[in-house]
């Protein structure tokens, strides 16, 4: 099959997406790394000069480890709570209750709108003149002035943690679309040995999907590292740097410190900090020996 | 049996399910038809008439209409340019072997779990010295490129899964390479392109950092940077604030109702193909 002119249609066929993926992520990529390594700014081109930037978020950045901080603790909640939370449902959708189709896709809403409105309705919902927090707090009786959640730095985390936490509808359809390949016969004898629902739930569905969980918990890792519109439409990383996280820091050093050295070696901790998230999760899920 | 306890158990449990999803837009659905007055007296009263004086006011305080034209311009575009780059790779590496193959794979692979705005500064350098920045050709590109993993591993399952007789057969009859890829090929895998065209449309609807970031005018902005345009401009305009998230969350909404199991294999496919 390969004649000349194959070779050459196979050419032009992988040209273009080659093209565009070595121009708009590869270089860029590499572009990241050897800038990192520079001084560099809106202002000025890049010069090398060695470990600087690096030097300085590792040993004089108490910002850039608050960030680590964060990030790593939301991914850390989202990672066990958040995924257990989307299975739980994935596993509850799966008795195939009646109206399950509809659930599942009330449950979905949440995760297929975008995340900035998703940001802003939680922020209306918590502000403090107009939300449900002033209610809520005259019902309980406090007299004291209505709590801004996310305008007080020991809630703040907590609060943007709440509008996020629960939505995990991504992993329960892909455990679900794994659910259904079960063959039923393995439930149907369980059954008939006397297994309650909720003993086949733990003690048999659960271990078949050891695999899948983790590819469930490497997504949540992967999006909570890259975790920006919500923390930008509420608080900005604050108050302090209560919020802050790698991706805010990132966008903060580079629109408000104009310093793309800087920016750059933030962006390489976090494609490393990802990595290394990724090959641990994968480790500890034992991935890769059924997967491609 | 317990098993009236238990799905007493279930439901109780799907209950907190819609409270938990549907209770936020709900509530800021209806504040979008409250009076200021009343957004700010009773949070959790119900509007005494639907008036849509807060759209009239959302449409007023900025170019929505034309924030929706735009966006609805990007993700079109990027969905089809997305599809005219990777679909011809994708066949390609699905039925050839050669060298490289593996390391291309393993290429697009990784950049699934790169986290994308770590490349912020060379894309708006490289936008920027191609004269690209704040236009919607820039956002574009950037959106088929961070795309390319996804639709090119489902369609690359999908073209794995056609025969390869059928392709021969088209080969006896003297069709040329890319003639069998354009009537043989792609007519079939129309199902796997709804897939993969759906999960990027969403994805550029919905994304909001790289428009933050590249544009700055309104001939490019998209709806998502729309909604934090009220936010900044207008802090004190919470009312239009509420009836533009919901004009916002509206299309996704719409395209997941009307195709609800195409959505959901998307979002299964997109997460585990890769």
């Amino acid at each position: 099959m390969l004649t000349k002119t194959n070779r050459v249609w196979i050419l032009l066929f992988l040209a273009p997406c080659l093209l565009m993926f070595v121009v708009l992520i590869g270089i860029p990529l590499v572009n990241v790394v050897w800038t990192s390594f520079a001084d560099y700014t809106t202002f000025s081109k890049p010069e090398i000069s060695g470990w600087g930037n690096y030097e300085q978020l590792l040993f004089h950045d108490d910002s850039f480890w608050d960030a680590v901080k964060n990030t790593l603790l939301w991914v850390l909640l989202q990672c066990t709570v958040g995924v257990s939370i989307g299975c739980a449902v994935a596993l509850l959708l799966f008795r195939k209750p009646f109206g399950w189709k509809f659930f599942r896709a009330v449950y979905m809403i949440p995760s297929i709108i975008p995340t900035v409105a998703s940001g802003i309705m939680f922020y209306l919902l918590l502000n403090p003149e107009l939300g449900i927090v002033k209610p809520l707090q005259q019902f309980l009786g406090s007299q004291g002035p209505t709590l801004n959640l996310f305008g007080n730095s020991s809630y703040a985390f907590w609060a943007l943690t709440l509008t996020w936490l629960f939505y995990s509808a991504i992993s329960t359809v892909i455990i679900m679309a794994e659910l259904g390949t079960i063959s039923g016969s393995l439930l149907e004898a369980a059954r008939i040995d006397g297994a309650s629902r909720f003993q086949i739930d733990l003690f048999i569905l659960l271990p078949l999907l050891r695999n899948i969980i983790g590819t469930c918990v490497i997504l949540a890792a992967v999006g909570m590292i890259t975790q920006f519109d919500t923390i930008y439409v509420t608080t900005k990383g604050g108050p302090g740097s209560s919020t802050l996280n790698l991706s805010v820091y990132l966008y903060n050093t580079a629109t408000l410190d104009n310093d793309y050295g800087l920016t750059n070696a933030i962006s390489v901790m976090q494609i490393l900090l990802g990595l290394f998230l990724v090959l641990l999760i994968g480790r500890a899920f034992k991935l890769g020996e059924s997967h491609e | 049996m317990n098993g009236k306890l238990s799905s007493g158990f279930v439901y109780a449990a799907l209950i907190c399910i819609v409270l938990i999803s549907l209770g936020p837009i709900f509530w800021v659905l209806l504040g979008s038809f409250k009076t200021r007055g009343e957004i700010y007296s009773s949070a959790f009263a119900l509007p005494s008439q639907f008036n849509f004086s807060n759209y009239a006011e959302a449409f007023r305080l900025a170019p929505i209409g034309k924030f929706f034209v735009n966006s609805l311009i990007v993700c079109a575009v990027t969905t089809a340019v997305n599809f005219a780059v990777v679909a011809p790779f994708a066949y390609v590496l699905a039925r050839y072997h050669f060298g490289m193959k593996k390391l291309i794979v393993a290429a697009i692979a990784s950049v699934m779990l790169l986290p994308s705005q770590s490349l912020a500064v060379p894309i708006f350098t490289l936008l920027r010295s191609f004269h690209l920045l704040d236009t919607k050709t820039g956002l574009i590109l950037i959106y088929a490129a961070f795309g390319i993993p996804i639709t090119f591993f489902i369609l690359r399952s999908f073209f794995l899964s056609i025969p390869k007789s059928l392709e021969e057969a088209a080969s006896i009859d003297g069709a040329g390479f890319a003639v069998t890829f354009l009537k043989v090929i792609l007519p079939l895998s129309v199902p796997g392109m709804v897939t993969a065209g759906i999960l990027q449309f969403l994805s550029s609807w919905n994304e909001f950092f790289f428009a933050l970031v590249l544009t700055s005018g309104d001939q490019a902005r998209t709806v998502p940077i729309a909604l934090s345009y009220y936010l900044g401009t207008f802090s004190n305009n919470y009312p239009a604030l509420f009836a533009a998230v919901i004009l916002t969350i509206l299309p996704p909404i719409a395209i997941f109702v009307f195709s609800q199991e195409k959505v959901v294999e998307s979002l299964t496919a997109g997460a585990v193909k890769g």
